[in-house]
This record gives structure tokens, C-alpha cells and sequence, in this order.
């Protein structure tokens, strides 16, 4: 397993670029979301748990996080397998989901209308009524707090302040840009 | 960089067990870097796929630092990929086999011969619970059907086998484990937990699968004795004495039927135990001419 001292350095070095690569590409893809994604608000509801590796946590829950099977078009998607919920934003300024689908709609751009990508929390239920909704989550479900602020949190969701500004990219991806507390935007996340 | 640098210093003055643990810091490190940039952006998409982010790291860092200590924690992380993925998912998650092929690949390449143990150990985690997930989410018998198959060829073509590689005696005991845990499956596991089969304890069924688990352990007994395949041989003992007390368990009530039951499982281990005692006589002349 020993070799000479330059081929152990130079693989060594190249396993160290490389891990590293992938955490930076981890944290350039976000940040590229984050600065050009188009920018939703959605309103959440939050409970408080707390992740045994990754500290204390806000689970934030929306009013589209429950979509109707009657909205889906064509085949339903593989259990656990990304598909794509389109948002559309209603006259009161809420955005409701208005149709899903196992591939990227291919619409005209519209400021009313968005794709998200996203995967099923449960199994798909294979019998039922086309009323039965489907639990969906987009990857924005986890708010990550100083500990103690959690609860804070879901206080002011408690009282319907909390909100979400989120930002998606041409692929559905979304991530939590910032916390709106009574409409004004109180946390934005810096990029780095 | 610092642990880079540690694992450098620690390659070059040959202290080979600190460095591989130096390695397997590093892949430490990588998979908690990655659960804290998920933490930074709130990073809450599928879990799976950070897991596979990190087997693919560890797996990068055995093949360039050839260290079994990486190979190892790529085995054990591909596990949990998989696993994770199959709870979310409900499938049976072929995705599995290209990185378990190409870790297996990498275990050869070291020539590290605990590593072919862990690709057998983690690509049976992968293959006894592989009913589940196919057909009618019932299918063990295709899980003992393979490993029947695998224990039969390690039987029959073992020198063969060990002309290239010294793995015959392993495979035939891997192969004993997985075709007994797919029978086990199939006669115990499945319909009595999930699937609350009717009392009915004497079904044809489980006394087909019985005697043929029975068959099946008493023959893989009697093969590993006369090629001295003792992990084997202490395999399908285990299984024979899980098998008794399930199927006692499952079947007999009256003390009468439990009377006769060990009556006939004492005479079985007997008829063995004179087998082997047989069996071991005559090596041991062999042994002393050699």
C-alpha cells in the first residue's frame, strides 16, 4: 500500500481536490440559485423538531405541500422519484399548484407560472379517488436556526406571519432565500 | 488539507495503520462537510443522494491512496445508500450493482482479502431482503434459487474456482447463508409478519420448505465436512438448529408432538455427529500419510 513519496502526494492531492470539488460545486450551485433563481413567497406553517446530526431546525410545512391527484398528467412518477408541481400565482398573490407531471413542463415563460421540482413524501397511492391528495415536498422543508430560535419560529408561523421567499432555476430546483415575518423580510441568507 | 498533509507525513515514515486511520478521517470529514453545507443552505432534498455524494468520495480515496480502510467505509456506505434509497423508494434498487461491482473491482486491485469478504457480506444485505422489492413483493424463493445456484457451482466447480482465486470455500458458505435466508423468508418471515397467514400450521407449503431446508442444510453440512470447510460447516449448523426450533415453534403445541419432534431432531444431529466422526477418522490417516 506505501509507494514512493511523490505518487502517495500527488494521490493524496488529487482525492483532496476532488472532495473538495464536490463541496465546492456543492456550494457554487447553490449560490448560483440562491443569486439568479426566480423568486416565489410562499407562506409556511412550521413544527420544531431538531436533527440528531445536524442541530436544531425549523420543518417548515406550505399550503402546496398537499396537491391534488386529480392535477396529474400522464404516468405517475416511481416512488420517491423527482416530478414537477406548476405553481400559479392567483389573484390574492398566494401561489396554488395547478398541475404535476413526471417530466419539466415545457411552457411559455410566464411571471404567473412556475415549475418546481419535486418528489413524493409517501408512496403513491395506487387505488383511491382522483381527489386523494398527494403529500409533496420541495427540498425547502428544513430551516436550519441558532439553537432556541426554532421555537421562535413557529410562534410567528403559529400567528400566520412566517412566510418564505424562495428562489427556483429554469430546472424546478428551489432554496430558502430568506424568512418574511409580516411580509417584510427579516432573514436573507448570505451566499457564503 | 492538514489531515492531507498528517496522512503524508505518516505515509512516509511507514506507519501504515495511522495513515489508513488518517484516510478514513479524511472520508469522515468529507461526508460531515457535506451534512454541513446541506446545513449552511438548507439543503433538504434527497438523503440518499448525499450518501452516494460520499461512497463515491471514499471510493476515489481507495482507489488513489489504495487503502483498505477507505475500501472498507465505501462497502458500509454503499450499504446504507442502498438501504436508505430502498426504504424511501419501495424498490429494489439495481442502481446497487454498478457501485458494488465497481468497489468489489477495487477490493480485488488491492488484493486485500478481508475486502472480498465485505463485497460478500454487503452484496448479500443487498440480495436476502431482494423478495420484497420484485413480482408479487414475495419473492424469496428467487433470492434461494441464487444462492442455491451460487452454492452449487462454489461445490461443483471449486478447484476451478480456486485456480484463479482461493474463494470457493467462502462463496459455498455465502451461499449457504443467503439460500437458507431466502427458505427462512419464505417459510417464516414473510406471511407470519407482514402478511398474517390464516393458522393453519401443517400447510403443504411450509412441509415442502421444511424438508427442503432440511435437505438443503444437511447436505451443505455433509459438503463442508469433506472439504473441511469449517466456517461453512458452523453456517449450516446454525441454520439447521434456527430451523428446528422455528418450525417447533410455529408447528407444535401438545407435549406428545414436542416429545416426538426432539426425538427426531436428536436422531438427525446424531446420524451427523457419527458422520462427522466418521468423516474426521478418516482424515486423519490421510493427514498422517501426507
Amino acid at each position: 500500500m506505501i509507494g514512493a513519496p511523490s505518487r502517495i502526494l500527488l494521490a493524496l492531492a488529487s482525492v483532496g481536490l476532488a472532495q473538495t470539488s464536490v463541496l465546492a460545486y456543492m456550494v457554487i450551485d447553490r449560490v448560483r440559485l440562491l443569486a439568479s433563481g426566480r423568486q416565489i413567497t410562499l407562506p409556511v406553517v412550521p413544527v420544531d423538531p431538531r436533527d440528531l446530526f445536524r442541530g436544531e431546525y425549523a420543518r417548515l410545512g406550505y399550503d402546496v405541500g398537499n396537491v391534488s391527484l386529480q392535477l396529474l398528467e400522464g404516468p405517475r412518477p416511481r416512488a420517491n422519484r423527482a416530478f414537477y408541481v406548476v405553481l400559479e400565482k392567483m389573484p390574492d398573490g398566494n401561489w396554488h399548484a395547478v398541475k404535476m407531471a413526471r417530466e419539466l413542463p415545457q411552457e411559455p415563460s410566464s411571471p404567473d407560472r412556475i415549475a418546481l421540482k419535486a418528489r413524493s413524501s409517501y408512496a403513491w397511492p395506487q387505488e383511491g379517488p382522483r381527489e386523494t391528495a398527494v403529500r409533496v415536498r420541495y427540498g425547502i422543508e428544513s430551516y436550519f436556526v441558532p439553537e432556541g430560535q426554532a421555537g421562535k419560529l413557529e410562534a410567528l408561523a403559529r400567528e400566520k406571519k412566517l412566510a418564505t421567499l424562495i428562489a427556483v432555476d429554469g430546472k424546478g430546483n428551489a432554496a430558502i432565500k430568506g424568512i418574511l415575518i409580516d411580509g417584510v423580510l427579516q432573514y436573507e441568507e448570505p451566499f457564503f | 488539507m492538514g489531515l492531507l498533509c498528517r496522512r503524508l507525513r505518516l505515509f512516509r515514515r511507514q506507519l501504515n495503520a495511522f495513515a489508513h486511520a488518517a484516510v478514513l478521517g479524511g472520508i469522515a470529514i468529507f461526508g460531515a462537510s457535506i451534512m454541513l453545507i446541506s446545513q449552511m443552505y438548507h439543503i433538504d432534498g434527497n438523503p440518499p443522494d448525499a450518501v452516494l455524494t460520499w461512497a463515491l468520495g471514499a471510493l476515489m480515496a481507495t482507489v488513489l491512496v489504495r487503502s483498505p480502510a477507505a475500501l472498507a467505509a465505501t462497502f458500509a456506505l454503499t450499504v446504507v445508500w442502498s438501504s436508505y434509497e430502498r426504504t424511501l423508494a419501495d424498490t429494489a434498487h439495481w442502481e446497487f450493482l454498478p457501485l458494488w461491482s465497481a468497489t468489489a473491482a477495487a477490493a480485488a486491485w488491492l488484493g486485500w482479502r478481508p475486502g472480498l469478504h465485505l463485497a460478500a457480506i454487503s452484496f448479500s444485505i443487498w440480495l436476502i431482503p431482494l423478495g420484497y422489492f420484485v413480482l408479487d413483493h414475495h419473492a424469496h424463493w428467487i433470492v434461494a434459487a441464487v444462492g442455491a445456484f451460487a452454492a452449487f457451482g462454489a461445490a461443483a466447480a471449486g478447484h476451478a474456482i480456486d485456480r484463479r482465486i482461493a474463494a470457493s470455500a467462502a462463496l459455498f458458505a455465502y451461499a449457504v447463508i443467503v439460500t437458507f435466508a431466502g427458505l427462512y423468508l419464505l417459510q417464516f418471515v414473510d406471511e407470519s409478519l407482514f402478511y398474517r397467514a390464516p393458522d393453519a400450521p401443517w400447510t403443504p407449503r411450509l412441509v415442502l420448505l421444511a424438508v427442503l431446508t432440511l435437505v438443503f442444510l444437511l447436505a451443505a453440512m455433509l459438503w463442508a465436512l469433506m472439504r473441511g470447510n469449517r466456517g461453512a460447516l458452523w453456517l449450516a449448523y446454525g441454520g439447521f438448529a434456527l430451523e428446528v426450533v422455528s418450525l417447533y415453534v410455529k408447528t407444535f403445541g401438545t407435549l406428545l408432538d414436542t416429545s416426538l419432534f426432539f426425538l427426531i431432531t436428536a436422531l438427525v444431529v446424531s446420524g451427523l455427529a457419527w458422520a462427522a466422526y466418521q468423516l474426521h477418522r478418516r482424515a486423519l490417516p490421510a493427514e498422517a500419510n501426507a
